[in-house]
């Protein structure tokens, strides 16, 4: 079985090596179908680990047996598991989707190597036992992301957006070095596994640990790269927001909880950093036009949910945030795929030149239609399951606030998510797009979207599949045993659960009585009609998005204005730069008349290192 | 050996590997872009007297050979550019003698009072710090650098900083094993020279339009934690500081060959002016993007092997407030690097319609091999760990 740590790595980059070694000789689909393929091996040969992961059991694996203390050392547990399972699950389906997306772009070699690259690195990542290996990994993940952001690197805008990512991530990636530095000079080891190491760790510690996380995870106020990230390909994109870089950061806040008792404040300073980026997403996502942008800010959202529950800090919290990481990555996959199968079919992504695409792309308009049901938190959804765990948790703890907040922008969602789905599909088709040849996405990309909606539905009506296969080891890996027993459709029998499953018995009921209500005081489809001051309103009057988000605009511009962190950092740019053109224009005097400078830094440090001997 | 027996890593040998490297792939790519006259054979010959120094057998043996290799770069550098040869000549002189004289005076000639402080060890001391100073380009002592490196070809720079330069250095981390009574007690001079160049390099070469003298403001910069590396004098101190010269040597054959490849295209200097470089010249643009990488120990790239020992031994000289200031000096130079890449190399070219490029053949293999090397041998501590150090 420890054999078994040790393969996706293995697979995947022999991927890679393959990728390369085949370049010239195959075609852009040929090179998609051989990712899928190995994407595909490493999937299964991280679900050949799930029986042992569900007894509880770690695999460990020295990848360098011949060292004394090798830095290639593999531990998986629940939590690994989880995560690995994340990357080569939805990482394959986006494979398969890209084959026929990308089958007509040049760069197919360096596209699909750092994919596999990019898949590998999260998977090593979460299997790596020595923390320096991490950050390598974590590293080697901003790379991949910053390199494929920037794939149609002749577009201004995909260089712009690959700058913001890497400046953005890779510069607080330095805390987290500093924080495993700082607990290899105070314990010896980089083993997070050795009990050595837990005896260093501090608040201090753990801040660093956070701000790394914060930037990978997109959390307010380190958030502002990934609406810049937009321009890449879709599948990148998805990549990015579902399974192998956002859920980096998830990850090493969860693992935290593994490798040191938490401090009551660390909780909450987690949960309240989590509830301002549930605003911050929401409230953005609210003014978008740009279809990605607007799926962008809702992950930032969506995130702030995943990082609460993990800030609550009870078993439940525990789960609510290991079934909301899985959950996300499903739903978040899908909903990029479909936005990619839009752009590709209409060329545009910006919702006010789209509508009426039901009509020409049903498949996608279906899977679409699931996914944004699973993200607003609909019954059968997995959405459902893991936002019910979610309150479940806070109200379990007491963190009213908490609750508050993800109920209000629970509704904020399925708000944006609505508006999204409406201007995209459903209305008349525009009429430069009833010109164009629109049509619906291949059944290959239907294929890779399907069966990632297809999970939403499954763990949405079967949702303890999940829980007792990847979430709750996953938890328990964490140091918690949630004692929750779940059933169909989310229903929880255990105690913990009682006053959730009443509660929702209600809204179910309340829902059927609002239904009923509707369905026999249903307005005439004839309408009043009404004097509007003028000629009548055309028939094919509707709120487009840009009315939602004009009105979403001038609601929350106070709120938008206080909340966008980026003026600052366009500040902090521009007196580093004033900084540097003066210390410029004193360096280039020096260089002309270098001869008095160099006596009087002589004689200085002849004087220094008189007084630093001791006179 | 003393170094080899302190870090691990065969010094030597790791040197005669990135400087083979180095010189081979300088002189194949000066067969495709010329780098001026003469320069093929003072490339090898002053390569040679480098690698010589490196392995001989005394002090005074390896001073004398690199500084008469430093002399015949400098007679390059004069025929190439005579403003700048008037700058490094004097360097090359003035840094040899007061490094000679320190030595002597240290008694660092003779191999029995090396371990302790001589008579003159105060005046030593200073006489080597600042001899060093002037060679290594150390701020305030850098005036030479970046007139130089703006001016002769890239190739020529490359020698400068990459052979001379990291074998000089590596001469420093030698007396660091050799003679620490030269550090022990001016810990903070030493740090202190560190931050300066840390943070004075990476301002300086923000604020710089030319790539070259960018290039080269950035050798300044990365010097800073090299010598940090030396100031403590750890053996990870060490190992971080002998690793970083090697990365950096690479890194900067490859930056300076890509701005080399860009300026035969647009027959002028290269200044943050220009844009989309990469569209004609994709290799050249991941050449530059690697090195960048590198300087700034992105991992994989070898770098990072040296990076983070060096900011483990400025927690063990200064605890988290030291490794802090060095992470936001990175900032900067991620900053710098980031600025060029985007603003030269990615993008739409600003002149559509040029001629197309013409093919560089040995050039492209060149980057290719620095760029596979760079990222790989990262991983080669852990196959190989004899090589590698510890």
């Amino acid at each position: 079985m420890n054999a078994l740590a040790g393969l996706s790595l293995t697979i995947l980059l022999t991927g890679v090596l393959v990728q390369l070694l085949l370049s010239r000789l195959l075609s852009a689909r040929a090179k998609g179908w051989i990712a899928f393929f190995f994407g595909l091996g490493a999937l299964a040969s991280v679900l050949s680990l799930a029986p042992a992961v569900q007894r509880g059991e770690t695999i460990a694996l020295d990848l360098l047996p011949w060292q004394a203390e090798s830095a290639f050392s593999l531990y998986i547990d629940g939590l690994s598991f989880l995560f690995a399972l994340i990357a080569s699950g939805i990482g394959s389906a986006i494979l398969f989707y890209c084959i026929d997306y990308m089958a007509d772009e040049p760069g197919a070699t360096r596209f699909y190597s750092l994919m596999l690259v990019f898949i590998a690195g999260l998977v090593g990542l979460v299997s790596s036992q020595s923390l320096l290996a991490a950050y390598l990994c974590w590293e080697v993940i901003g790379l991949c992301s910053y390199l494929l952001v920037g794939f149609w690197y002749q577009q201004p805008e995909a260089a712009r957006g690959a700058r913001k990512v890497l400046l953005m991530t890779h510069i607080p990636g330095y805390a987290l070095l500093i924080a495993i530095l700082l607990l290899y000079h105070g314990s010896g080891t980089f083993s997070w596994t050795d009990p050595a190491l837990v005896t260093q760790f501090n608040t201090g510690i753990f801040l660093l640990f956070l701000v790394a996380a914060m930037a990978k995870s997109v959390m307010f106020p380190l958030h502002t790269w990934i609406p810049e990230a937009m321009n890449a390909p879709t599948p990148v994109s998805a990549l990015l927001h579902s399974a192998c870089y956002v859920k980096a950061g998830v990850y090493l806040v969860a693992r935290l909880y593994s490798i040191t008792p938490w401090q009551p404040s660390w909780n909450v300073i987690l949960m309240a950093l989590g509830c301002v980026t549930i605003v911050v997403g929401g409230l953005f996502a609210l003014v978008q036009t740009d279809l990605k942008r607007l799926l962008a800010f809702s992950t930032i959202s969506q995130l702030g949910y995943i990082l609460t529950a993990f800030g609550i800090g009870t078993p439940l919290g525990a789960l609510a945030g290991t079934f909301y990481v899985f959950s996300h990555g499903l739903f978040k996959g899908t909903l990029f795929l479909c936005a990619g199968a839009v752009q590709h079919a209409a060329g545009t992504r910006d919702m006010r030149q789209l509508g009426g695409l039901a009509a020409r792309m049903p498949g996608t308009a279906r899977i679409w239609l699931l996914a944004s049901t699973a993200i607003a938190g609909v019954p059968l959804t997995n959405g459902f399951a893991t936002k019910w765990l979610l309150f479940d948790a806070a109200l379990e703890s007491g963190a009213w606030i908490v609750l508050l907040i993800a109920w209000l922008f629970s509704s904020f969602t399925a708000f944006y998510i609505l508006k999204a789905t409406v201007n995209v599909f459903y209305g008349k088709l525009p009429a430069a797009l009833a010109e164009k040849n629109v049509h619906d996405a291949s059944p290959r990309m239907l294929a890779g979207m399907g069966v990632l909606a297809g999970a939403c539905l499954l763990f949405g009506v079967a949702p303890q599949l999940l829980v007792r296969w990847v979430a709750a080891p996953a938890a328990q890996a964490m140091g918690f045993s949630p004692g929750l027993e779940m059933t169909f459709l989310g229903l929880q029998s255990g105690s913990a659960g009682v006053p959730v499953t009443t509660g929702a018995l209600l809204t179910g009921a309340a829902l059927l009585l609002a239904i009923l209500v509707y369905a026999f005081t249903r307005p005439s489809n004839q309408g009043t009609p009404v004097y509007t001051g003028g000629d009548p309103l055309p028939e094919d009057n509707r709120l487009g998005p840009e009315d939602f988000s004009e009105f979403a605009g001038e609601a929350f511009e106070p709120a938008l204005r206080a909340l966008d962190p980026d003026p600052f950092y366009i500040r902090l740019w521009q007196a580093m730069n004033g900084v540097a053109r003066r210390l410029g224009a004193v360096a280039e005097g020096f260089e002309q008349r270098p001869l008095l400078p160099v006596v009087a830094a002589s004689a200085l440090v002849f004087l220094l290192v008189w007084l630093a001997s001791g006179g | 050996m003393a170094l080899m027996e302190n870090t691990g890593l065969d010094w030597r040998a790791a040197f005669t590997a990135v400087a083979a490297l180095i010189t081979l792939g300088s002189t194949l790519y000066a067969r495709q872009i010329s780098q001026g006259r003469h320069f093929i054979w003072i490339n090898l010959s002053s390569a040679a007297l480098i690698v010589a120094g490196v392995w001989g057998p005394t002090a005074i043996w390896r001073v004398v050979l690199l500084d008469v290799a430093a002399l015949l770069i400098a007679a390059l550098v004069w025929r190439q550019d005579q403003p700048s040869g008037r700058l490094f000549l004097p360097v090359v002189v003035g840094g040899s003698i007061l490094v000679a004289a320190g030595m002597a005076l240290g008694g660092l000639f003779s191999e029995a009072s090396a371990h302790s402080v001589a008579a003159g060890g105060t005046a030593a001391v200073a006489l080597i710090l600042l001899g060093f100073a002037l060679k290594l380009a150390i701020l305030p002592f850098s005036f030479w650098l970046p007139p130089l490196a703006g001016r002769v070809s890239p190739m020529t720079a490359v020698l400068v900083i990459s052979l001379l330069d990291m074998a000089e250095f590596g001469e420093l981390a030698l007396l660091r094993v050799e003679a620490p009574w030269i550090f022990d007690g001016l810990q903070g001079i030493w740090v202190a020279l560190a931050l300066l160049c840390m943070y004075g390099g990476a301002l300086l070469a923000l604020a710089q339009t030319n790539l070259r003298r960018m290039l080269a403001f950035s050798t300044i910069d990365d010097m800073g934690y090299l010598l940090l590396g030396l100031a403590a004098g750890t053996a990870g101190g060490l190992l971080g500081a002998l690793l970083g010269a090697l990365s950096h040597a690479l890194c900067k054959f490859l930056l300076f060959g890509a701005v080399g490849v860009a300026e035969l295209d647009l027959k002028r200097p290269l200044t943050l002016d220009e844009r989309g470089l990469a569209v004609r010249r994709p290799l050249a643009g991941a050449a530059f993007i690697a090195g960048a990488l590198g300087m700034i120990g992105v991992p994989p790239f070898l770098g990072f092997l040296g990076r983070w020992r060096l900011y483990l031994s400025g927690i063990e000289l200064g605890g988290p407030a030291l490794a802090v200031a060095m992470a936001a000096a990175t900032a900067l130079a991620l900053f710098y690097y980031i600025r060029a890449i985007h603003r030269v190399w990615l993008g739409r070219p600003a002149e559509a319609g040029r001629a197309a490029a013409a093919p560089l053949p040995w050039v492209r293999l060149t980057f290719l091999v620095g760029i596979a090397v760079l990222a790989l041998v990262c991983f080669v501590p852990a196959l190989l760990p004899g090589f590698s150090g510890r």
